[in-house]
């Protein structure tokens, strides 16, 4: 009974870490950029959902697209005037950039909106289905539907669009899309823009179940790369996958072994799978190798 | 690097001519505390409760040191809430900045890497937020704390668990594995023994971690009465909502730090009712003294100051550099031995209390009044003397 | 050629500098070159195996922790010494990194950078969990060391100055032997190294314990030297980003550079702390956003050509899209 709860219980969060994964992975895989300012994101776009929710009284799912259209536009923005700029440097000084630009955005944030922790607390909080004994909160379950379903949206995007199709060949080989047509400049910018869409859009799921603060983002940009790796950089599917299995673990983990070793049962678990599938669960080979 | 010498020297001329210039005599006092970082709101609580003395002490001429009127001033760092910054900040301030008193930060651990440094070079340090007794274990002189000590903070919760009827038999006890928590839950099995009670689950969960659900589910299929989820503010709310949303009916939830704090009402309104936390501090204390008047009186004038409530956040480190203060005119002279000495004897009453120090450095005889979470206010329901309303008990079910 | 002794002259001039430091500096510029030397080591260390062998550990400050743990847990609760402490805990680190080395160096690229970042945060957890050991999340207090706080000062700093000539010298050998260009080999094309009969295996382990071995004595010289460790602060992944942007502020690959680079670095964080006390650390990440910006290839790339607004605009040209 209790191991059933902890099962759906670490569904439902697996689905969430699946959506706080998906843009990581996404510019990891693409671009070959590791976003430290990932977490970040995912901050703005809780506050947009706070600030929203508390300044109008609305129910804090109808905020998503507005803080995701937010951190579109802020990821535009940040990918066109700044990374583009040393994007065909050494990945490491991209690095140091995202982590300049995170550091930036998280004091900003601590400025404007101080360190005051928020949360967001409709009415329906707390209330759930009742399956024999089974909670499901609403809103954790709300949250994981929509995670999966803007992970489906993308995968739709990636797959069906000229640009999603534009953005999958520029992962692949940068040069022979140049060659087939393909503008990596403006690719490369409107993959950031998705990812900080993605994360902003998780950011909100996010905002529904925890204290809001500043600095709130640097676990789940880790989160991030790990769920990322496990699944297969690059891979939408895999980020699910990925999501699926880092929240059964901890969850299981907790469950039988201790709640004190999550993260050593998830590092655990990366290593094991990356031993046994050196490109993550969904990962394809020759993906977002590093070359020097 | 090479051109370190002369900007020191011009650095120090200039800071030379401007102490003569400047006719007002000022003592110093430096602090190192969290503006950014992880702790940023309990840093920015202790730094308004440093500036309230200041202003108000200035707006009476300052300190009467020696016969001579000293304005207060009080240099800050921001270390990130990095105790490897705090460290190299404490640093600064000594040999640098030359300051010789020193504020605390909020924070054990930081408290305990700063006072390292403050007894390396002998400067007077107040502690106001170090709640870890382990601090205290290592033989230091120059260091004062103004709070009781994390292994009494619960003590006084199972008590009063304990006189409920029909008495309570399970408790169960999620941590936070940081100092300051796990000096909270160290004790609880000895809490329990004392009390008659059967700890059914004591297990502790990363520093990082936000989701519980794992260990709520556990801890809601043993259904105990008494249940103590231990961290500071940001879990705790995560953790109220989480308690909710497994509707684990426990007939007294309580925390050690965060209950009397405002912001846990204001995140979580109704969700936050009927929760039990202790307190160092309470808005209704009748101590008294010439500066601050009574604690209601201290409530007001800060509140008109600062636009917010204060909590003991605030109030601890107002206290401790009020005790500087007065070891400062009690010395008559800014020595720093002399100011060491004055506090290692002072046996004052101000609004905190009783302020009497044991050759650790600890405050003596503070206990922790235990509150409730009441129509959206944290309300003193033990010791009976202090106590404004009755514990509701047992909390009524989600 | 011109150009060359100027750069050595520099050197020479900057290395008698610091000798002398301690003489007539302030404790506290003492204490900060110590730390900029504790990261030397840490970025040197950490180019062993990322830059010569191409496999980038986002986790080793893993070694950093283990090694001033092992350093507290020797002293304060077996009184061994403090030597006897550092060394032993350099060796564990060694023999930590060669037994997680057979898994972890399998990976290739990001999935290693990845794994490693996981190996130190579930060491930090293990260590904060076996709490009977190394007192969990209170972390362990080493003893003040009685005297004179300048001579003290004056001897952390000539040990991590000591153990920074020490592993450069040690990578500087290694570049030049068999061993350097094996590693170097790897980075190139691990697959064709495999195939001239290098074994890849045994050259990626030893470039990671050399790495760990390095990185361990500055953990256990930190933890002496400040007296109080616990685990939040000695395996944390802020030391591992700030040690990165030391490195490829300075120049990667290079022997030098991660030096320069950790100069550079706490200069520019000194100077922003004292000035902005309030928005200081947004400052210093805009900061940080326009030394990337203008200095893609590191400081000794902009050493190496001209120092002009058209050089720094043709760097710009040549790494942006």
């Amino acid at each position: 009974m209790v191991i059933l709860q902890n099962i759906i219980n670490g569904l439902l969060i697996g689905g969430l870490y699946a959506s706080v994964a998906l843009g990581f992975s996404l510019v990891w895989g693409v671009m070959n950029v590791i976003n430290l300012a990932h977490g970040a994101f995912i901050m703005i776009g809780a506050y947009v959902t706070f600030w929203i929710y508390y300044f109008f009284k609305c129910d804090p799912f109808v905020t998503i697209p507005f803080s995701m259209a937010f951190t579109f536009i802020l990821g535009y923005l940040i990918q066109k005037y700044l990374i583009n700029l040393v994007v065909k440097a050494q990945v490491f000084m991209v690095f140091i950039l995202t982590f300049g630009i995170e550091i930036f955005l998280m004091n900003i944030s601590n400025l404007i909106c101080t360190a005051d922790f928020r949360s967001v607390n409709p009415r329906y909080a707390g209330a759930g289905i009742s399956l024999g004994g089974i909670l499901i909160p609403y809103i954790r379950l709300a949250i994981c539907f929509i995670a999966l379903f803007l992970t489906y949206l993308l995968n739709l995007f990636l797959n069906k669009t000229k640009t999603g199709n534009a953005i999958k060949a520029a992962s692949l080989d940068k040069e022979a899309a140049q060659l087939v047509g393909v503008h990596i400049g403006k690719i490369y910018t409107m993959t950031f823009a998705l990812s900080a869409a993605f994360a902003g859009g998780a950011g909100s799921l996010i905002a529904m179940i925890v204290a809001i603060s500043p600095y709130m983002g640097g676990t789940y940009t880790f989160k991030a790369a790990l769920i990322a790796c496990l699944g297969g950089l690059g891979s939408i599917p895999g980020v699910v996958a990925g999501g699926l299995v880092v929240g059964m673990a901890e969850t299981m983990g907790s469950h039988f072994i201790s709640p004190g070793y999550k993260e050593f049962i998830g590092f655990v678990l990366l290593v094991f799978i990356l031993i046994l599938r050196p490109e993550g669960i969904m990962g394809k080979k020759f993906f977002a190798e590093v070359k020097h | 690097m090479k051109k370190l010498l002369p900007v020191l020297v011009a650095v120090a001329s200039v800071t030379f001519f401007a102490g003569t210039v400047l006719a007002q005599d000022v003592v110093r006092l430096g602090c190192s505390i969290s503006l950014t970082g992880k702790l940023t709101y309990e840093g920015k609580a202790t730094r308004d409760g440093y500036e309230f003395y200041k202003a108000l002490i200035n707006k009476k001429g300052g300190l009467n040191i020696g016969g001579r009127k000293y304005k207060v001033d009080i240099k800050y760092y921001d270390d990130e809430t990095n105790v490897q910054t705090s460290t190299k900040l404490i640093e600064k301030l000594i040999t640098e900045d030359k300051i010789d008193f020193i504020l605390g930060p909020y924070g054990s651990g930081p408290s305990f890497a700063t006072s390292a440094i403050t007894e390396k070079y002998k400067k007077v340090t107040v502690l106001p937020m170090a709640a870890s007794p382990e601090v205290f274990e290592r033989g230091f002189k120059y260091m004062f704390g103004m709070i009781a000590t994390t292994d009494v903070y619960l003590k006084d919760i199972f008590y009063l668990a304990a006189q409920q009827n029909p008495k309570p038999k399970t408790v169960a006890v999620l941590w936070k594995n940081d100092l300051a928590n796990k000096g909270l839950a160290d004790p609880v099995p000895r809490f329990c023994k004392d009390n008659g009670f059967d700890l059914i689950y004591n297990e502790k969960f990363s520093a990082g971690a936000s989701d519980f659900s794992a260990e709520l589910t556990v801890i809601k299929s043993k259904n105990p009465d008494i249940f103590a989820f231990l961290s500071q503010l940001e879990q705790f709310i995560m953790a109220v909502k989480q308690i909710k949303d497994m509707k684990i009916n426990g007939k007294i939830i309580m925390n050690g730090i965060a209950v009397p704090q405002p912001d846990l009402v204001k995140s979580l309104g109704k969700d936050a009712e009927y929760m039990v936390g202790p307190t160092h501090w309470y808005r209704t204390f009748k101590y008294k003294d010439s500066l601050f008047g009574d604690s209601p009186n201290f409530v007001r004038e800060f509140k008109q100051m600062f636009n917010y409530e204060p909590e003991y956040h605030s109030v601890g480190a107002t206290a401790g550099i009020q005790a500087l203060g007065i070891a400062l005119e009690k010395a008559g002279v800014l020595d720093v031995e002399k100011v060491r000495n004055a506090l290692a004897t002072m046996n004052v009453n101000t609004f905190w209390g009783p302020i009497q120090f044991d050759e650790k450095g600890k405050i003596k005889g503070r206990t922790m009044p235990v509150g409730q979470i009441l129509n959206g206010q944290f309300t003193l329901v033990y010791p009976p003397e202090l106590a404004e309303a009755k514990l509701v008990w047992p909390k009524p079910a989600w | 050629m011109m150009i060359r002794n100027w750069k050595w002259i520099a050197l020479g001039i900057a290395f008698v500098y610091l000798i002398a430091a301690p003489f007539f500096l302030s404790a506290y510029w003492v204490r900060l070159l110590t730390s900029v030397f504790m990261f030397a080591v840490m970025a040197e260390s950490w180019n062993i195996l990322a830059g010569f062998c191409g496999y980038p550990s986002f986790g080793n400050v893993v070694f950093f922790g283990l090694g001033a743990y092992t350093t507290c847990i020797l002293m304060v609760k077996l009184h061994q010494s403090f030597l006897v402490g550092v060394i032993a805990g350099a060796i564990l680190c060694a023999i930590y990194a060669i037994v997680l080395g057979l898994p972890i160096l399998r990976l290739k690229g990001h999935y290693f950078a990845v794994a490693t970042l996981g190996l130190s945060e579930a060491t930090k957890e293990l260590v904060t969990n076996l709490d009977k050991i190394t007192n969990g999340s209170e972390g362990i207090s080493l003893p003040i060391i009685p005297g004179d706080v300048k001579v003290i000062y004056a001897a952390f700093y000539f040990g991590m100055f000591g153990i920074m000539i020490v592993t450069i010298l040690f990578t500087y050998w290694m570049s030049k032997r068999r061993l350097g260009y094996a590693f170097q080999a790897i980075r190139a094309d691990e697959e064709a190294a495999l195939v001239t009969g290098i074994n890849t295996t045994w050259y990626k382990t030893i470039a990671w314990s050399a790495s760990a071995f390095f990185t361990g004595l500055a953990g256990g010289v930190y933890a002496y030297w400040t007296a109080f460790i616990n685990p939040e602060g000695v395996f944390n992944v802020a030391i591992t980003v700030q040690m990165l942007i030391m490195t490829f502020l300075g120049g990667p690959g290079t022997v030098i550079g991660p030096i320069i680079g950790a100069f550079i670095f706490e200069a520019l964080s000194e100077v922003v702390w004292s000035t902005f006390v309030n928005i200081h650390a947004a400052f210093l990440g805009v900061l940080i956003v326009l030394v990337v910006i203008f200095m893609p290839g590191g400081f000794m790339k902009l050493m190496e050509g001209k120092l002009s607004l058209s050089s720094l605009y043709a760097h710009i040209k040549e790494n942006r899209i």
